[in-house]
């Protein structure tokens, strides 16, 4: 073991390029935007006093509540001209999204852990535009590096892409993890470290056809809010 | 190469203690953010401008610095060190970064023909990051460590020939190549194996 892991670390260091030692001073202004940023939470108590995660989301069913239009958010970030032209998209009708817990164990154990806070949504997607025939399971382990795991009862649709977001319910704020697969049955990666899944808390997945537009289509196919567990 | 006995590597498995930094920086102290970033910010900037332009570096190195203190609770000096620590959260706010530049965005690039570095592979943030700890963690060293543990890595000298080059008693060689090994694991923890 020893020496296996003996040659690693000479294998390693014998692989350190020149580059690998070159460093660069950041501009000042980097710490100056993390002692503001951080001034003005200064009150706030880290992760393990029990707020960062636990507090937004309560441990029950989420109430039914109408579909959310994301034309709004849309036109936050699109030009004059796509606002215009999708002024008369409409979402979604006042259905609801049905979100309640799942058992851990659908999924991958990820949830055994008692250290893990973990996250679940599983959706009901009848409600929504284009919605594909399947449901999903979505779960999100926190520790220090957080995944999130989805999987998907039917098959995605596999002649448009299909692109997975995550939204804040007030639709302030979305961010794209990216193209699924198609055809596939799951997704898995890293949640991104820098978002509270309290707070981006809508999962969703869209057709996105190949338009152009980086914007969210409003062509939502299945959603679920995840709720910490 | 030449390969140090099993029993000269580790006498056992404690791990090695937080250094005051590490304490200081889990404990919340208001200094230690400060010091974290005085001893790390270069490394973590310089992270980031292997695969980005200065610009998103700093913002990306910035955003690191915020999400450690905010999510400082979790680190474990068991585990590893803070430079480990925040490099993984550095590998991960690189392929966010990549991942949330829009596919449109991207193309606006390559038609104005605005040089943009190649998007890293996940492997290769890892590789790159691995490396760059393992110069942290040698530079961090204390001078003959880094002498005699260079010469076991590039040189594959046995104790006995890095005793008889430098002079140092056999034991010391042994005592010094232990420690730095610990310190190695120490200072690769998270990222490392």
């Amino acid at each position: 073991m020893a020496e296996q892991e003996l040659r690693e670390w000479a294998e390693l260091s014998r692989s350190i390029t020149d580059d690998d030692r070159i460093r660069h001073t950041p501009p000042p202004m980097v710490w100056d935007n993390i002692a503001a940023a951080l001034a003005a939470d200064a009150d706030v108590p880290s992760t393990a006093e029990g707020l960062t995660f636990a507090d937004p989301i309560v441990d029950e069913v989420v109430p039914p509540e109408a579909v959310i239009d994301l034309s709004a958010a849309r036109e936050r970030r699109a030009p004059v001209e796509e606002r215009r032209r999708r002024r008369n998209l409409v979402l979604a009708g006042a259905a609801s999204v049905l979100v309640f817990l799942v058992g851990l164990s659908l999924l991958t154990g990820i949830g055994e852990d008692p250290d893990v806070t973990t996250f679940v949504a599983d959706v009901n997607n009848a409600e929504l535009p284009e919605p594909f025939d399947g449901t999903a399971t979505a779960i999100v382990a926190v520790d220090e590096a957080p995944m999130l795991e989805i999987a998907f009862t039917g098959e995605l649709p596999s002649d448009e892409p299909v692109e997975l977001w995550l939204i804040k319910p007030d639709l302030s704020d979305m961010r794209s993890l990216g193209i699924v697969n198609p055809g596939s049955d799951s997704w898995s990666g890293e949640w991104p470290a820098d978002l509270d899944p309290a707070e981006y808390s809508l999962v969703d997945l869209s057709i996105e056809p190949a338009d152009g537009d980086p914007t969210h289509s409003g062509r939502s196919i299945l959603r679920g809010q995840l709720t910490l567990t | 190469m030449t390969l140090l006995a099993t029993s000269d590597l580790r006498e056992d498995d404690t791990p090695m203690s937080a250094t005051p930094l590490e304490t200081s920086f889990t404990g919340g102290d208001d200094r230690a953010l400060k010091d974290a970033y005085d001893q790390y910010g270069s490394f973590v900037y310089s992270i980031c401008r292997r695969s980005t332009d200065e610009s998103t570096a700093a913002d990306i190195t910035q955003e690191v610095f915020i999400a450690a203190w905010r999510n400082r609770a979790r680190y474990d000096a068991t585990r590893g060190g803070l430079g480990p620590w925040l490099a993984g959260i550095t590998r991960n706010k690189i392929i966010d970064h990549f991942r949330s530049v829009s596919r449109e965005d991207r193309r606006i690039d390559k038609v104005k023909n605005t040089p943009q570095p190649a998007e890293p592979t996940e492997q290769q943030l890892e590789e790159v990051t691995l490396r760059m700890l393992l110069v942290e963690a040698m530079d961090e060293l204390p001078e003959r460590a880094r002498n005699v543990i260079t010469m076991a890595f590039f040189d594959d000298l046995t104790h006995v020939e890095i005793a008889a080059r430098t002079g140092i008693p056999l034991g010391t060689v042994k005592s010094d190549i232990r420690r730095s090994l610990d310190r190695l694991r120490h200072g690769l923890g998270y990222i490392h194996g």
